[in-house]
């Protein structure tokens, strides 16, 4: 029963500017979520800062659901320091 | 003229290159490389492209001498091949078409490999065979497609060369293909294996399996050296054979290798030798365009955007089956 019980995560991520929060979810919206894995992930923008919410029931899937989306961000933001058009 | 740069890393090759107008301008690479005996697995496969994709990056764009506001399209590769580290790619390339303001194209992989191989020998319209560690096709262009005439109907040609590699426990530097080909060249007996060819396709796994099964059994009459020779004759004999069948379908005096396998020069001098019986050329390239890397992406999706393909950024994705007769060559008008 406790195992059916939907966990909820809330990242909140700061980033410089508005502009490079909505690059970031651009870029992650393109992907949606394993059908399989029953972790519902929902992307939004708050003024500097991208807010994730990751809700599933099985632990397991979660925290591979989340690791997998930190490394995208580590991806997405040191592409974003190296190779911005200054 | 199109200037593109190319993301590619379907498998454990990680490329980057960037073409303009058909030219070469940087083409870079690295290769996950496992320990002898082991395979190369997606999430570890995924960790070495996430690790070196922006060194990567940075060597192709300072080697063109090309800036970014230059390019006029970023292409990746959409598929087939390994999701994760697929993913690892198509991340970059879309954060970079959205940091540059620049559209993306998502390309084939096999089309990738087919047009590098045509820009680079000037074949005209060649039968094609491309095979590598993935992927084992026979390809005829008819009608803006890229028509499968013939393939494997279990593993490709490559996976069956690299596991036996790992039966023999060689080396996977620089590749397992390579060392199965020099230990090949020193075989001195042959051994008699299943012979696979359906009509136009072949199978593999059963010929994998049968040495597998019997390899200590076999190492007591046979050195490693002769089990690579007597592997590579085999299937080797059978891509010759679906290639020559296809070639007589279609009247085609012209074959092009292409794809990681493509660099044996054992396979390339027993194709040699039937198209000279049938007076056909021969067409290869060297291990820069055979093995998979980043420039073919980018010239294969610069003459798609020229010719007008778009794509929009939320279809910028990737997936692991993606058949060859799926994408529409617009480029090409015979």
């Amino acid at each position: 029963m406790e195992s059916q019980l939907q966990k909820k995560l809330i990242l909140t991520i700061p980033f410089n500017n508005n502009q490079q929060v909505l690059l970031v979810s651009e870029v992650l919206k393109v992907d949606k979520e394993f059908k399989g894995s029953g972790i519902q992930r929902i992307l939004s923008a708050e003024q500097n800062n991208l807010i994730v919410s990751f809700e599933g029931a099985d632990y397991k899937k979660l925290r591979s659901s989340i690791n997998a989306f930190l490394k995208n961000i580590i991806l997405i933001v040191k592409t974003i320091q190296s190779f911005s058009i200054v | 003229m199109v200037i593109a740069i190319g993301f590619e890393g379907s498998a454990n090759k990680l490329g980057i290159g960037i073409v303009k107008d058909g030219e070469i301008l940087s083409n870079c690479r690295r290769t996950y490389i496992t320990p002898p005996g082991e395979g190369f697995l997606p999430r570890e496969t995924a960790e070495h492209h996430q690790q070196n994709i922006h060194e990567v990056l940075k060597e192709a764009l300072d080697q063109s001498g090309i800036k970014p506001q230059d390019i006029d399209v970023v292409c990746y590769t959409k598929g087939p091949g390994m999701g994760a580290p697929l993913a690892v790619c198509a991340i970059v390339a879309r954060t970079c078409a959205l940091l540059w303001n620049k559209p993306i194209l998502g390309v084939n992989h096999c089309i990738g490999h087919i047009e590098m191989g045509r820009l680079i020998t000037k074949a005209n319209n060649p039968t094609v065979l491309y095979v590598s560690g993935g992927n084992t096709q026979i390809i005829a262009y008819s009608r803006q497609r890229y028509r499968i005439f013939g393939e494997t109907i279990d593993i490709a040609v490559g996976n069956c060369l690299d596991r036996f590699a790992r039966v023999l426990k060689l080396s996977n530097a620089p590749s397992p293909g390579y060392n199965i080909e020099q230990m090949a060249k020193k075989g001195k007996k042959y051994l008699h294996l299943p012979y696979c060819v359906k009509g136009m396709d072949v199978s593999l796994s059963g010929i994998l399996s049968y040495m597998e099964d019997r390899i200590e059994e076999l190492l007591k009459d046979y050195t490693p050296e002769d089990l690579c020779y007597s592997l590579q004759e085999t299937v080797f004999a059978m891509l010759v054979e679906i290639t020559e069948r296809a070639m007589a379908h279609c009247a085609s005096d012209e074959v092009l290798i292409v794809g990681g396998v493509g660099c044996n020069e054992r396979l390339q001098e027993m194709m040699g030798v039937m198209c000279q019986e049938r007076n056909a050329k021969i067409f290869a390239t060297d291990e820069r365009f055979c093995i998979d890397n980043g420039v073919m992406i980018a010239h294969a999706g610069a003459l798609a955007y020229a010719a007008g393909t778009r794509m929009e950024f939320k279809d910028a994705t990737i997936t692991q089956r993606y058949r060859t007769d799926d994408v529409l060559v617009t480029w090409r008008d015979d």
